[in-house]
Order: C-alpha cells, then structure tokens, then sequence
C-alpha cells in the first residue's frame, strides 16, 4: 500500500473526525452556558443539580461517559437503536465539553467587574440587553485563550470514540498499521492531528488578537 | 427660583446584616439645587447614593422623586418568597418522579402489581410540575411589574461612578449614544448629534473615536459626566467623581461639574474636594456614623460649624 493511498484513506477517517469536531463545538459551547446559567441559579436545586452534573462530567472518564451513552439506552430498556452511534457519540462529546465550557465561563464572570452591571442599571438597560452586550463581548475576551485551550484538548479527544468502535482517522490508521504491520499510519495519524490543530490553534489567535482591540 | 422638588428623602433606614449604615436620614432636593455631601469614611455617603438610585434597597423610610412615591423596589422580597416556593414544589416534583420511576421499573421485582399507587404518584408529580411553573411565573410576572414602576423612575436621575464604569469594549461615541438609542428610543442621527454637543462641552470633541482605555482618567470621568448627561436626567448624583484622579486631571471634571451648576442642573455630590464643594453648593450636608449631624449654606457648614463633631471633621482638611 502506497503512501498516497493511505493518506487517502486517513483523509476520508478525517471527515468523520471533523465531523464529530465541528458538531461538538457547535453544541457544547452554547450549551455550556445553559449549564453555567443552572450553576449560579438562584433556585438552589437546579444549582445542586447542576454542580452534581459538572463534577460527574469532570471526574469520570470521557471514555466511559461515551460507552455509557452509547450502550446505556440497549442495557436500561433493551432498545436496540439504528444509527445511533453517531448521536450517541455528539451527545456524549456535547454534554462532557459543555461542563468544562461552563466552569471558564463562570471564572470568566466572575472576573468581570461589577461596575460595569451598575452602569448598565443606572442607564436603564434590561437585563437582556445588559448581558449581551455589555457583559458577553467582555467575558469572551476574557475566556477564550481557556475555551481554546478545550477545544485543542477536544481535536486529541476525538480519537476516543475508537472505544465505541466508531470509524473515524484514528480507527482507520490502527486497522491499517495492524494489517500492513507498518507504524507509518500511525505517524501519518499524528501528523493530521498535529496540523489540524496548528491550524485551530492560529485560528484561535487570529479570534484573540481581533478581540484584543482594546484593554 | 423654581422651588420644584425633585427627591425627597424621608426617614432612610439601612442595615447590613446587623449594622446600622444609615439612620433615620431625610433630605430634599429642589430643581436647580447643587447639594454636596462631606463626610468621614464609611459615614454612609456612598450607601446613601445607592439607595437613592435604586442600586441598592432600603430597610426602612419612604423615598419620592417629583413627588411620586417611589414604590417596587421591595417587591423583589415578594418575587423571592415566590421563587422560593417554587423551588420547594420543584423539589417536591423530583421526589415524587423518582419515586414513580423506582415503582415503575422494580416495583413487578418488589411484587408490587402496576397499582393505584403508580397513578397517584404520576398525578402528584404533574401538579408539583404545574405548581413549579406557575410559582416561576407568578415571580417573574411581579419582578416585571416592579421594574415597570421603576422604570419611570429610573430615568429622572443618573449616576456617576468614582470609578467611571465606561464600557471598555465600546467607543466614546458608542458608550455615549447607545443608551438614548435604545432605552429611550432616540434616532441614532439625533443621539449622535447630542453626543456631539456634549463631547464639545466637555472639550473632548476629537475623542469620539477613541475606546476609554486610550483616554486619562480625566477625560475617562469627563466622558461618564456626558453619557449621564445624555439621558436628560432631572438630577445628576456624583460619588467621588475625582477621588480616582492626580489632582492635575482633578480640575478639568471640577470645572465641568461647577459649568453645569451655573446651568442649574440638579446634582447632589458626594466629595472630599472642601474647596469646591464650598464653592459650587447651594446647600452643604455634613454626615458621620449614618446621621446627619449638621446640613447648611456653605458659608454655615464651612465657616461657622454648629458641631463639635464638624469642626474637628474639617479641621482634618486644614493644613
Ligand atoms: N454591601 C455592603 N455590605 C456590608 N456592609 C457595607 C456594604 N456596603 C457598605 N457597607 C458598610 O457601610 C458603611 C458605610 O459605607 P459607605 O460606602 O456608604 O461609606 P462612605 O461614606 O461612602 O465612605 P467612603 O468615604 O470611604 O467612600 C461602612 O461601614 C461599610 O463597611
Ligand atoms: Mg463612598
């Protein structure tokens, strides 16, 4: 098998881990609001709650939360779903992020000055209108060198769903390696993630400067 | 003179946790007043601001602006005792939806036949969920109206902040119009133009453009005089509006600050600056320990003090 000809096959596998990429982004970082929103609630159920779920997101394994999800609905109710693997896979990804997604924004808020809720108070702002634009754009600034940081962290995790048997680059780079018995697949693997995430991380960098258009 | 009342203060009370703040504290403010508020630290100035611009609740008194009583600003008491029931019914809706679910799955393993029990527990949970919702509505709905009494309000004074609180992230020119626009609903060509007047008057008409960390402390605090300005507000309150600055930088915003005095704007200044509190005040407030121990003329507070207590306060301003 040429070079060429695994790439090519490493290339398709990258869709699927670009595919599970994009949709987890897209999801968990407006989800991790929700999830910060329960966490400060003034309703102290939904905010034990809500700590309950952000610290079982964050002391159990991704690897385990995904086989649960994947398996939980066949081994609770016996139901047999086709083509779920995918969903159970966003799912998992979604929900595990948004609770990391959560704890930067809360840190992120609470750096942000009080004063600048005041102000908006005085000049009669509604909440709504206080929170975004006042309050969003600034605590953006502030937490996406963390919220980038996660996101490099989710390009590595993806190749976890190898657990659950899902097809994506990682998977298709071991398949290869183990019946070619060549390594070359593997280091292509990394050579994929490693330039797919040079590339997040300049993307990242490119948001923060234009962000950084004041102090 | 237009004898006009525009605040009136009767009777403030405020208690943090056990402290008493303030005291039993009345004051009026008629249109065209300049009335400045001296006082040790921690006396209550700063709590007394707050309270009268709804950043903060009083425990006790009754507080009027134009003559309306200001009403609303403790029904958030009410929507939190709401609120509260809510949260207990939603507790009582979890309760009871594990225990169906428990019942439901084990309760065949329990030898516990699909029963009366079952139903009820279903029936129950969907009314502590009804409950719930009509608890959160009911607090939202009261929360609601007290904003709209307070709303009114709201727009008859402003605040401006020792420590500025312009928005970082927005252009002088942004930070100044984009209240009018959407809170009063200007057009944008109209709160420009006004932006424009009061960026001229305060001699900071090439700065529009500028973000506020681009600016000086004074200009920052010149600029924050303007964006209350822009909400044509009957009164205008000043905490400490130089205690931030070099006292270089302090004379421009005093200078602004007495040039809207000569307009007859009404402003009541908290301030250390003696000077120009002596110069620019219709009336002097002395205040200590949450009382007012002694209000007056300037000429009354400054050069012929009733009270020990004030003597000594401004015998610490002498060199
Ligand atoms: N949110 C709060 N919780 C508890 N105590 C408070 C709070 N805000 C103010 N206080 C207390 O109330 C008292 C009056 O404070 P305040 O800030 O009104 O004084 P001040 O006259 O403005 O003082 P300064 O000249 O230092 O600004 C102080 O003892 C202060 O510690
Ligand atoms: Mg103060």
């Amino acid at each position: 098998m040429s070079i060429v000809s695994i790439l090519e096959k490493l290339g398709s596998g990258f869709l699927d881990t670009l595919k599970i990429f994009g949709f987890t982004v897209l999801f968990s970082i407006p989800l991790g609001w929700l999830v910060y929103f329960g966490r400060v609630s003034a309703n102290k159920i939904l905010s034990a709650i809500t700590k309950f779920y952000i610290s079982i997101m964050r002391g159990t394994p991704l690897m385990l939360q995904l086989i649960i999800w994947y398996f939980g609905p066949f081994y609770l109710w016996g139901a047999n779903l086709k083509g779920y693997k995918f969903t159970a896979v966003i799912i998992a990804f979604s929900v595990n992020y948004a609770a990391y997604f959560a704890e930067i924004y809360r840190s992120g808020m609470e750096a942000m000055d009080k004063g600048q809720y005041e102000a908006a108070e005085i000049l009669g702002y509604s909440k709504f209108r206080t929170f975004f634009h006042i309050i969003l754009p600034q605590v953006v600034r502030i937490v996406i060198p963390s919220v980038g940081n996660e996101i490099i962290t989710l390009v590595k995790d993806t190749s976890l769903v190898y657990s659950i048997a899902y097809v994506e680059m990682f998977a298709v780079a071991k398949q290869i390696a183990a019946a070619r018995t060549t390594i070359l697949p593997l280091f292509a693997a990394g050579l994929f993630y490693w330039i797919f995430n040079a590339l997040v991380a300049g993307g990242l960098g490119l948001i923060e400067k234009k962000l950084n258009y004041y102090r | 003179m237009d004898e006009m009342n525009i605040l009136e203060m009767n009777h403030i009370e405020k208690i943090f946790g056990k402290k008493e703040v303030l005291k039993d504290i009345s004051l009026s403010v008629n249109a065209g007043e300049v009335v400045s508020i001296i006082g040790p630290s921690g006396s209550g100035k700063t709590t007394l601001l707050r309270i009268a611009t709804l950043l903060e609740t009083k425990s006790g008194g009754e507080m009027k602006y134009c003559g309306e009583t200001v009403e609303g600003i403790d029904s958030g008491k009410k929507a939190a005792k709401f609120s509260l029931l809510g949260t207990i019914s939603m507790a009582a809706a979890i309760v009871l939806i594990v225990a169906y679910i428990v019942l439901w799955k084990f309760g065949a393993a329990w030898g516990m036949e699909k029963s009366i029990i079952n139903t009820i527990l279903l029936i129950a949970s969907a009314a502590a969920l009804a409950v719930t919702i009509v608890f959160a509505v009911v607090s939202v709905i009261i929360r609601r109206a007290a904003d709209k009494k307070l709303s009114r309000h709201k727009k008859r004074f402003s605040l401006v902040f020792q420590n500025f609180n312009l928005f970082p992230h927005r252009t002088v020119l942004q930070n100044i119009i984009d209240a009018p626009m959407r809170v009063l609903k200007e057009k944008k060509e109209d709160a420009v133009k006004e932006a424009e007047e009061l960026l001229g008057k305060m001699e900071l008409a090439d700065r529009a453009d500028a973000y506020p960390y681009q600016l000086s402390g004074g200009q920052k605090q010149r600029i924050a005089i303007a964006r209350a300005l822009a909400m044509k507000p009957e009164i205008l309150f000043f905490d400490e509006p130089t205690s931030a600055l070099d006292p270089e930088l302090t004379k421009g915003v005093l200078k602004v600050i007495r040039q809207l005095a000569d307009e007859h704007m009404t402003m009541v200044i908290v301030t250390h600056e003696m000077a120009f509190a002596k110069a620019v005040s219709d009336r002097v407030i002395f205040m200590d320990k949450g009382v007012i121990v002694e209000q007056g003329t300037p000429e009354e507070v400054f050069d012929n003090p009733k009270t020990e207590r004030t003597k000594q306060f401004l015998k610490t301003y002498e060199e």
